[in-house]
């Protein structure tokens, strides 16, 4: 499993799971879609180089999915693949794929207001990785 | 965590003592019945409360009003004041949608006028107002140095646009306009997110409300404010969208990293902060004031298009419709207020986060023709049930810092709503009640059924019985657009 929704009273959360680091971050990407957009499917029209860091990984996954969270809201901009190029526990560089906001083949779910560091906290069981994110809805 | 373990004690049927104890610097005063306490077991709101009361400078109590739930750091319904010398200002604790808030319009026109085209006006408000996630209306486009004046200025600049007129100014809190603010404290990223979002709803629990006045209580205040039975009302209810939510953020990052650099415990991390006199406290406030004056700006606009929305459908001019604005209020912000501590004036910064300001009668920053009836208050209620209109009182400015309520809080989850929506119509079910709603996607509605939310009547009771505010009117729901 790449990730679930979790219920939560006022907002909305996502359980995600990655062998490795890498695939966390992949997998959040595609939860964060998820939670955006409600029917529509995602083409790969366009790319966009993505690069952030932080001072630790778990900052890192708040700033990389905050940075989702900007692009769409700014340039519209959906993506359904995300290819890593580089990354370290504090820094990542990476190569999404996707199109960009097309009311008539789109249609969104729920408005994100900010991603949160509420319950985050990147444990690892065996090669597991898994995390919450809560996001303000 | 439920109120057992933590400690609360009664003082009376309305108000709990949570005593001081481990690292908190004063009482946790919680405004609320039995039954509202009962339902918040296991929320861990009252930790919340009883951690905001940690935090330096806090002045008097660690305070929740009766339509508290759990946030993040702060509660939700919470409030905290500082002082200025060595107390403390946290983005947490005026959260993410700075300014979010509620303008209430009265009218001249009676419910049965508005009742023969309730399908046309839903229509037609849907249209004129974007509502929902990327909806905005590309006649209302700003460069970045326009976005500048616009949130220095407040919704004066919406007047000098050309939406709605000065007579609306002083019908909101601050003149809808806080002084202290400093565009050059909002970031560019804050200014992108919030350029195409001007003048929208947004989504989740915003909307504009159009209702009828259901029942008064208070004869000649109702008379005072406008209010008669039966009267058509609006509610408008939305905040600073995504450029209130990224200063947010920015903040909460800056003051995640300097909380320790200032020495400061902290019992949550979500409780970040800063020094009011810190470089990084006085940056916040003059960005959360532009955050602020987006949200005065963005209802300001969006009563302009709600009038001229209702002149279309009703073929009446301003005169005949009366819609006017009697107030407009914050619900999560930020603000330096005088007060009287230990019997002597005080200046304070005060942190309502999903709570009102509700000044009493006599308090100087009212507009005149308020001034000896105290400022209303606002309290919308779910899409099915009510909301009520409340002044505030000499009891509550001494007690809460002239606060009440903001709303009902949810008590169930967007999941299990729209498990509990399946199979159902709830657009046809409250359609058969009189209320009929248009939102952007089902999903939005499901999510806000009046069920998912506690019942307002029972929040606003608490504070009446309290004395911290006082009922006027109720107000019910008759035609809804949501994002």
């Amino acid at each position: 499993m790449r990730y679930r929704v979790i219920d939560h009273t006022s907002d909305v959360g996502i359980k995600i799971y990655g062998a490795g680091l890498p695939e966390l971050f992949k997998n959040s990407a595609a939860a964060f879609l998820n939670i955006l957009l409600a029917k529509g499917k995602i083409e790969t029209r366009l790319e966009e180089r993505i690069t952030v860091s932080a001072s630790d990984t778990e900052q890192l996954l708040v700033i990389w999915l905050s940075e989702l969270l900007y692009l769409f809201d700014t340039k519209k901009l959906l993506f359904n693949n995300i290819e890593i190029e580089e990354f370290s526990d504090t820094q990542i560089q990476a190569v999404a794929r996707g199109e960009l906001f097309d009311p008539k083949k789109h249609r969104l779910k729920t408005e994100i207001k900010a991603v949160t560091y509420h319950g985050l906290k990147i444990e690892k069981k065996g090669s597991l990785y898994s995390t919450v994110v809560i996001f303000d809805i | 965590m439920n109120a057992v373990t933590i400690g609360i004690e009664k003082i009376t049927d309305f108000k709990w003592r949570i005593p001081k104890h481990g690292g908190m610097r004063v009482d946790g005063i919680v405004y609320a019945s039995e039954k509202l306490l009962k339902g918040l077991s296991g929320d861990q709101c009252l930790q919340q409360v009883a951690n905001v009361a940690h935090l330096p400078g806090i002045v008097k109590h660690s305070i929740a009003m009766p339509d508290i739930h759990w946030g993040y750091g702060f509660p939700i319904g919470g409030v905290a004041a500082f002082r200025l010398e060595d107390g403390v200002v946290s983005p947490g604790g005026v959260g993410y949608d700075i300014n979010c808030g509620v303008r209430l319009l009265r009218s001249n026109i009676h419910r049965d006028q508005a009742r023969e085209k309730p399908k046309e006006l839903l229509a037609a408000l849907f249209q004129n107002i974007p509502t929902g996630v990327g909806s905005h209306r590309k006649d209302l486009r700003l460069s970045f140095d326009q976005m500048k004046k616009m949130v220095r200025e407040g919704a004066e600049w919406a007047v000098s646009q050309g939406f709605g007129s000065s007579a609306d100014i002083e019908h909101i809190e601050e003149n809808g306009q806080i002084q202290q603010a400093d565009p050059d404290q909002v970031s560019q990223r804050a200014y992108e997110r919030g350029r195409d979002q001007l003048g929208t709803i947004g989504s989740g629990n915003h909307f504009v409300e159009v209702g009828f006045v259901d029942e008064i209580f208070d004869t000649e205040a109702a008379e005072a404010l406008g209010l008669f039975k039966d009267h058509v009302t609006v509610i408008v209810h939305t905040g600073s969208r995504g450029f209130g939510y990224q200063i947010c953020d920015d903040y909460l990052r800056v003051m995640d990293s300097v909380t320790r650099k200032y020495g400061i415990e902290l019992p949550d991390r979500q409780l970040a902060c800063a020094p009011l006199h810190s470089m990084e406290g006085k940056r916040y406030l003059g960005a959360m004031a532009c955050g602020a004056n987006f949200a005065f700006n963005n209802r300001q606009i969006i009563t302009h298009w709600v009038r001229e929305t209702f002149e279309k459908v009703f073929g009446m001019g301003p005169r005949e419709h009366g819609l006017q604005t009697i107030y407009d209020v914050c619900h999560n912000i930020a603000k330096i207020e005088k007060h009287t501590v230990d019997g002597k004036e005080t200046k304070l910064c005060v942190h309502r986060k999903g709570a009102t300001r509700a000044f009493p009668p006599g308090h100087e920053s009212l507009p005149q023709a308020y001034r000896a009836l105290g400022q209303p208050v606002l309290v919308p209620g779910d899409m099915g049930r009510y909301s009520y209109v409340l002044l505030g009182t000499p009891r509550g400015y001494e007690e809460t810092f002239g606060t009440s309520c903001h709303g009902a809080g949810r008590i169930m989850s967007r999941h299990q709503a729209k498990k509990s929506a399946r199979g159902r119509s709830i657009v046809k079910e409250l359609e058969s009640q009189g209320i009929h709603i248009m939102a952007d996607g089902y999903d939005t509605i499901a999510e806000e059924m009046p069920e998912a939310y506690k019942d307002v009547a029972d929040v606003v009771d608490v504070v009446h019985e309290a004395g911290i505010g006082k009922k006027v009117a109720r107000l019910k729901p008759f035609c809804v657009i949501k994002g």
